[in-house]
């Protein structure tokens, strides 16, 4: 019976292990960086239209995402195919909570579909740490927020060399990366795109920014 | 006299600019209400219509058309526009390209779907499993820039109406009620006689968001190569451009 027990809480470990990154560990900065101002990115536009290719197991699939900011409601996101279909329609609010408001094509939940494709889309919107996150550093020296969320659960902003931009952000549990973004170009995602490797629920997504002269 | 003609004509400046003042007010009143419908014409006019439109169009010609797209959501206060190609050689092979805001090719040859997307320059192939339904969509398209409404019978209610200067629409209705749920209805705009040219494709869904496709220069007859359909650069551009050319 024990054995039994021992065999199950394993295959839970193994599996828990399975759904998420490399473990990421960091430590707190000594003397915090009096560095302010950092933001993912200067001036977030009024509407940004990003391509999307996305991988989830061995199927690839591209679209277009639409956000458009606004002022009362926070953010509106659209997801649209080649010719014209709608994939997707959400509205978010300033903190990016998500609601599906219209159709979802994607075969996934509508509460999973706002906590990861519509965040991903609006990330470089919102990725800035708050005032209350701690200062800290990585193994390889890189400078770091900490945004702790439970205690179980934190947010990583890792910051660019030139200390003022995000570079990186990663959602933890426990010490293992359960979410990771890069920017490709910090400072500016609106002009270098970004990418996204999620563990829980699993896949890859390339953000690649589209000029549509508006 | 003189003066008299000086003051009619004053008079008549006035009356002119306040014609103006009014129409420039009333037109944007005007352009604010939702048109009705214009009444279908009766079933036989309509079948009359449609078969001259096949006949003008259909048969085994190749075609290939730039177009502007737009779609427009009641959520977002701008459209997103996009341009594009679609080039089509009966019976089985298609090419749909869009040029802006991205690069992607969709090609359908003889059962056979390949797409491809340019980054960073360089075209890579994508997984082209998800994209069975873009092909049928497709496929119905380049039905109708050739003018054959009779095979829809099965899933929409076709009707004709007049639209203005000569224009006519052919309008498109599901007949299933799973089908209305995604596509409410679709609008073909067809030019005037004697061409009679496809101009454009409105697919209008429920709720008010809807996507125009805007025939902006259209090639039928071209003897397209078969790269066309097999390669994602295929020298479409100089092809095009050549054709535009002649007289």
């Amino acid at each position: 019976m024990r054995a039994a027990r021992t065999f199950s809480a394993l295959l839970a470990l193994l599996f828990i292990a399975g759904c998420l990154g490399g473990r990421l560990e960091y430590a707190p900065a000594a003397r915090p960086d009096t560095k302010s101002g950092i933001s993912a990115c200067g001036d977030p536009p009024q509407r940004q239209a990003w391509r999307v290719r996305l991988r989830r197991g061995r199927q690839d699939s591209v679209f277009t995402v639409l956000v458009e900011r606004d002022v009362q409601s926070g953010f509106g996101v659209a997801a649209l195919n080649d010719v014209g279909g709608t994939l997707f329609q959400a509205s978010a609010a300033g903190d990016g909570s998500a609601v599906v408001i219209q159709r979802n094509l994607l075969r996934i939940p509508d509460s999973v579909l706002a906590r990861t494709f519509v965040q991903d889309a609006l990330l470089p919107f919102l990725a800035h740490p708050p005032e209350t996150a701690s200062a800290g550093f990585l193994e390889n020296g890189r400078s770091i927020r900490v945004n702790r969320l439970s205690r179980n659960r934190a947010s990583i902003y890792v910051l660019s060399d030139s200390g003022n931009t995000i570079a990186e952000f990663l959602r933890l549990r426990g010490h293992h990366i359960a979410y990771h973004a890069r920017f490709n170009t910090p400072g500016q995602p609106f002009e270098g795109g970004h990418e996204i490797i999620s563990y829980s629920p699993r896949y890859a997504a390339a953000y690649r920014p589209l000029d549509t002269g508006q | 006299m003189q003066r008299l003609s000086t003051e009619s004509r004053m008079l008549a400046a006035c009356v002119a600019v306040f014609s103006l003042l009014l129409f420039i007010c009333l037109v944007p009143a005007f352009a604010e209400d939702p048109k009705p419908e214009a009444e279908a014409w009766p079933k036989e006019q309509a079948g009359k219509f449609l078969a001259e439109l096949e006949a003008r169009h259909g048969g085994d010609k190749s075609l290939a058309a730039v177009f502007d797209q737009e779609k427009h959501l009641k959520m977002l206060k701008a459209p997103l526009a996009a341009k594009g190609r679609i080039c089509f050689v009966p019976p089985g092979r298609l090419r749909f390209e869009i040029t802006q805001p991205f690069a992607s090719v969709l090609l359908y040859s003889t059962g056979d779907i390949r797409r491809f997307e340019q980054e960073n320059g360089k075209w890579k192939t994508l997984d082209a499993r998800a994209v069975r339904v873009m092909v049928l969509v497709m496929e119905q398209i380049s039905h109708w820039m050739q003018g054959k409404f009779q095979e829809q019978s099965q899933v929409f209610d076709t009707t004709v109406a007049p639209a203005p200067e000569q224009r006519v629409t052919v309008r498109l209705r599901p007949k299933h009620e799973r089908f209305r749920e995604f596509i409410e209805g679709i609008d073909i705009a067809v030019g005037p006689p004697p061409e009679l040219r496809i101009q454009a494709i409105t697919v209008r869904e429920p709720g008010g968001d809807y996507t125009e496709m805007r025939f902006t220069r259209e090639w039928r007859g071209l003897a397209l190569p078969d790269s066309v359909f097999e390669v994602p650069d295929a020298p479409l551009d100089a092809l095009l451009a050549d054709e535009g050319k002649k007289p």
